[in-house]
């Protein structure tokens, strides 16, 4: 597959403030006329609402978690929960207000839209501003709602599915947070044995500063059938926390397969907090690609649970810290059923004092016979004054197994300078091909798009023009 | 008289505080074709990465001239741009960039201009097959997994397309085959033109049958100690380095 | 995220005397020992190593400072080569059945010793000790310990191991005995060109219960570090292997590397691996490797063509994993023999 050259950009894009009327935000923090308010103004049916107070109780009793990422900073009672841009839902760009619109051409979706997609969802803070899907694809069945909208088209769905059987508010105290004020995200329902060819994409804007986004994300694929659905993320930068805390819940049924890949470049004060799981039934397939390059702090580890036999996992990421930046991320491979494999290939890259950790659970239940595991991370380290930890867990119930797991950590090596310099390349330039090379096995399970985006992030990162 | 295209006058380095070179001279005409030879750990490969300008080798007096201009403090990357190309000895291996990639953003750097995706196709499948090379290496990572005699055909892929005025060959022959040999050297004499000078470092008088090279030097405790005509790679090969160490 | 071993598991033992140890004597001048309980005081130097954090949890520790019952001081003099191993015997019997130990091993500048510490026999009882190494300057301390205690032994063995400048210490654990085993290896590499090796090995089986783990701090430049450990676990036995790598800033140069390979011989089985690295600087070579599986069939079926039966097969294949460990212990061919009959023996059974 040719890549087209990666063309000099305005990396300026990502930081315009936009200047968009709010119709309706709750105050900061968070209780329980919080909750009520949000739900009321959603017009929700009851049953969420009862969901969301549930979880606002759970969410009061858990604690913070005492591992990972430096929280102590993080305010929860001053983050906006809720703020609704005055934009209605609309299937049409033309629709959607001219401030916001602006906003995702600049960030290309409408014209990615047009050329490579099957669908998109904008959500711009708190509610979805866009959303549309081919007409070919509806008529196969497919469904792509956003998620409040799916809610009240498709109860019983949503009622069964939402936060009940793969992550639930009571994992951990984040997840509480999300069920109790989730708002936003998409819904995807794929018939059994059809395949989405080109991706779906949600792209997540925050604008607003001293806010949160929960969207949530629920993908249904069922037997046989395939997608391949794209996440990009994006806020401007401002001097208060932005708080992100969503959910993606994947359903991979019998012999189904679902391509879930993430950009991720928050603004540089964002508390990235998310959760995402797969549960994947005899003979499916998750594909989990992660780039994370924004974000004060994330925590971030897609758990795959492999419950059907012969079910397969794969898990390739890349995480690029820079100043300021602690991202701790990973992946969780949880294989229950015989003939059951997964693959991880996890590499971080840590500059300007920048931590990034790999934090992974492998585990291979008793009736995972025949099960096969591989996990390989790979820290770059830029400087010294940089970190790269490794946290990986084995846990092995099983003797019937293969399991490998590999790590290494190093920096560019001067012989590796000097032959591209003698090649012509300038030092900065060699350091940048040899990063690039090293994110490689990302870009490439990237579609083409997406693999020019992280490139740009890579660039962008490694001349340090923000943070 | 033929110009001169490379001069070093009493050059000295060294390398992790060890002193290799102790007042190397030597002058490679243009067009010229000069084999360097002589012992193990004598410096040749020194000698090849101080005229590149690996910074780890330590010029700490001489002078080394590129075209009558004084190179020594010039960086590695500048260098290339001027004409100078190594064969390394042990090429460096890049993960996650194709040898297409590669050589395509190395040409538009060094020649300043941007090679059509046209031409640059033409010329690669032209080059590969003069280097016996299936196509298929255009889509490898540089290096990863290559033999050692796949590593330094590419190397002479690269050195094809970058045109360079002054070509080292740093062992290119050690790890080939007899046939790739044949292969690798015919390319070479293929690739150079009237002006392209190449200094060639090797144990073997095999190579130097097919690039006939005008002079030969020898390079031991750091020092040209010895140089003549093609005959005295026949004499070394016979009685060894001995011959010349013994000052007969 | 993952819980180890902790006392309130355990049936706590009440304090009894021991004084099964036999220490070879070696009347050799330039080894000074004496036994810890007699020691006057703790030496300056072990008493500087208090925040030196080490042990497998702070109970441990406080139960041997405060209730040890055994244990030898070794001081090895400047510049002396001690060719013999120093060999350490902690049997356990009836009587003697409660072991509470406080070794400390001093290696002055540019000495070499070997210590082997085998602690065995008994059929029930309670081992817990502390293990403190200096080496200093220049010198060379090898450390071999060996538990084949019986199978009813709760036994727990802290370590701390100082490694001064250019000096090298290389340590190997046996772990064949107890029901329940734990041990932690703390290793601070403080001073410029410290090594640290460790090649390691253990065998689990019925429902033995293991704890292992090896904690590695490069705190400066040149310094280099192996941790290998391998092992087999058979019937419900468990093991849990953790591997700390801590490579602190301004540890250039630095070169660690960890591997980890279990073979896993019964479905019952449960093998649990952390293998961390930590890396704040950025001029070093770091890795590490786990991994765990059955053995391979097509070794099984190369051994058996020749003759082999599966079992036989299998116990070859064990020990070719555990052997070369064996093989590399500098003590008396006796215990090896003993050593080697006894992993037979718990392969077969
Ligand atoms: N990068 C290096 N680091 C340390 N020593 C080196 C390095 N390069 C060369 N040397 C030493 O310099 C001497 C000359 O080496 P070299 O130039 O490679 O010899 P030749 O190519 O003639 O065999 C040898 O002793 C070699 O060990
Ligand atoms: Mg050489």
């Amino acid at each position: 597959m040719k890549k087209p050259d990666i063309k000099e950009i305005d990396f300026s894009i990502y930081d315009v403030k936009d200047n968009v009327k709010y119709e309706y935000q709750t105050g900061k923090g968070l209780s329980k006329e919080v909750v009520l308010e949000i739900s009321e103004q959603k017009n929700e049916p009851s049953w969420m609402r009862d969901f969301r107070l549930k979880a606002l109780e759970i969410y009061q009793k858990m604690p913070m978690p005492t591992w990972g990422v430096d929280l102590s900073q993080l305010d929860i009672d001053s983050i906006i929960a809720y703020i609704r841009p005055s934009a209605k839902m609309q299937r049409s760009w033309d629709e959607v207000p001219e401030e916001i619109r602006r906003t995702f051409e600049r960030l290309g979706i409408p014209e990615a839209e047009r050329k490579a997609l099957a669908g998109v969802g904008a959500q711009y803070d708190s509610e979805v501003v866009y959303h549309n899907i081919k007409e070919s694809l509806t008529q196969q069945g497919v469904i792509f709602e956003d998620m409040d909208t799916a809610v009240k088209k498709y109860p019983d769905i949503i009622k069964e599915y939402f936060m009940t059987k793969n992550v639930t508010p009571h994992d951990h105290k984040f997840a509480a947070l999300h069920a109790a004020i989730w708002s936003g995200g998409t819904f995807v329902y794929v018939p059994e044995g059809v395949k989405v060819e080109v991706p779906l994409q949600a792209y997540f804007r925050m604008n607003a500063p001293g806010s949160g986004q929960f969207e949530h994300t629920l993908i249904i694929a069922d037997k046989g059938s395939e997608v391949h659905f794209i996440e990009g993320c994006s806020a401007p930068q401002y001097s208060v926390s932005n708080l992100h805390a969503g959910c993606v819940e994947l359903f991979v049924n019998e012999g189904a397969r679902i391509i879930y890949s993430t950009i991720e470049n928050w603004s540089k004060n964002t508390y990235n907090l998310n959760t995402k799981r797969a549960i994947v039934e005899k003979d499916g397939i998750i594909e989990w690609i992660s780039g994370s390059f924004g974000s004060h702090k994330t925590m971030l580890y897609p758990a795959s649970i492999l419950k059907g036999e012969g079910a397969k996992a794969e898990y390739t990421g890349v995480t690029f810290a820079a100043k300021g930046q602690h991202l701790d991320t990973g992946s969780k491979m949880i294989h229950l059923a015989p003939h059951t494999s997964s693959k991880v290939l996890a590499k971080s890259i840590s500059k300007d004092g920048g931590i990034s950790s790999y934090r992974g659970l492998l585990k291979i239940g008793p009736n995972a016979e025949g099960a096969k595991a591989s996990v390989q991370c790979e820290g770059l380290m830029l400087d010294d004054i940089s970190r790269s930890d490794t946290m990986p867990v084995i846990e092995i119930e099983n003797d019937n197994v293969d399991i490998g797991h590999e790590a290494k950590v190093g920096r560019i090596s001067d012989e590796q300078i000097f032959y591209l310099m003698s090649r012509g390349l300038s030092e900065d330039d060699a350091r940048a091909m040899i990063v690039r090379g090293f994110v490689e096995p990302i870009a490439k399970a990237l579609p083409l798009e997406y693999a020019v985006e992280m490139n740009r992030l890579i660039k962008l990162e490694l001349e340090g023009a923000i943070g | 008289m033929r110009e001169t295209l490379l001069e070093i006058k009493d050059l000295h380095v060294e390398v992790e505080d060890k002193y290799i070179l102790k007042g190397l001279n030597l002058t490679i005409k243009k067009g010229e074709i000069h084999a360097i030879m002589g012992p193990n750990g004598g410096g040749k490969s020194t000698l090849c990465n101080s005229i590149m300008g690996n910074p780890k080798y330590k010029v700490t007096l001489g002078q080394i001239l590129f075209e009558g201009e004084d190179i020594t403090n010039l960086k590695v990357n500048e260098r290339a741009k001027k004409g100078i190309f190594l064969s390394f000895q042990y090429p460096e291996e890049i993960p996650g960039i194709t040898v297409d990639n590669f050589i395509r953003t190395s040409v538009n750097i060094v020649t300043g201009q941007n090679v059509t995706m046209l031409q640059f196709a033409k010329d690669m499948k032209n080059t590969l097959e003069l280097l016996d090379m299936k196509s298929e290496y255009r889509s490898r990572y540089l290096n990863v997994g290559f033999s050692g005699g796949e590593k330094k055909k590419t190397e002479i892929l690269q050195m094809a397309f970058l045109k360079p005025k002054l070509v080292m060959l740093d062992e290119i022959d050690s790890g080939l085959d007899i046939d790739a040999l044949k292969v690798v050297a015919e390319a070479v004499k293929k690739l150079k033109t009237e002006e392209m000078s190449i200094l060639i470092v090797t144990h073997y008088n095999r190579i130097l049958d097919y690039l006939e090279p005008d002079a030969i030097s020898v390079l031991m405790d750091g020092k040209i100690v010895k140089s003549g005509d093609r005959d005295l790679a026949k004499i070394l090969e016979e009685k060894g380095y001995d011959f010349v160490r013994n000052g007969v | 995220m993952w819980k180890r071993v902790s006392m309130e598991e355990i049936q706590q033992p009440s304090y009894k005397e021991y004084t099964s140890a036999v220490i070879k004597d070696l009347s050799h001048d330039t080894v000074k020992i004496k036994e810890t309980k007699k020691l006057a005081g703790l030496p300056t130097e072990i008493l500087a190593l208090r925040d030196k954090a080490f042990g497998i949890e702070g109970k441990f520790i406080n139960m041997v400072k405060d209730f040890y019952n055994a244990g030898f001081h070794i001081e090895i003099s400047q510049n002396s080569n001690v060719e013999k191993p120093i060999v350490i015997d902690y049997i356990t019997n009836e009587q003697n059945n409660t072991l509470i130990d406080y070794n400390i091993i001093e290696a002055e500048a540019n000495s070499q010793v070997t210590i082997v510490f085998d602690y065995n026999s008994g059929t029930k009882g309670f081992h817990n000790g502390i293990t403190q190494v200096i080496a200093k300057e220049g010198s060379t301390v090898n450390i071999v310990k060996i538990q084949r205690l019986g199978d009813e032994f709760n036994d727990f063995d802290n370590n701390l191991v100082i490694v001064g400048k250019n000096a090298m210490v290389n340590w190997s654990n046996v772990v064949i005995g107890s029901k329940v085993s734990a041990f932690d290896v703390a290793v601070y590499l403080d001073e410029v060109g410290g090594t640290f090796t460790s090649k390691s090995i253990f065998l689990g089986v019925d429902s033995q219960k293991y704890d292992m783990a090896y904690k590695v701090y490069h705190q400066a430049p040149k310094t280099t570090s192996s941790v290998d450990l391998k092992g087999a676990l058979k019937g419900s036995a468990k093991a849990t292997f953790i591997g700390n790598i801590d490579i602190k800033k301004g540890a250039k140069k630095a070169k660690a590397e960890e591997n980890e390979t279990v073979l896993l011989l019964d479905k019952t089985v449960k093998s649990v691996a952390i293998p961390a690295l930590y890396c704040g600087e950025d001029d070093v070579q770091a890795n590490h490797s786990a991994s765990a599986g059955q053995i391979d069939e097509d070794k099984l079926y190369y051994v058996m063509s020749r003759g082999f039966s599966l079992e036989e097969a299998r116990l070859l294949m064990v020990q070719a994993i555990l052997n070369p460990v064996i093989d590399l212990i500098p003590y008396d061919p006796v215990r090896e023999i003993i050593i080697k009959g006894h992993i037979g023996r718990r392969i077969i059974k």
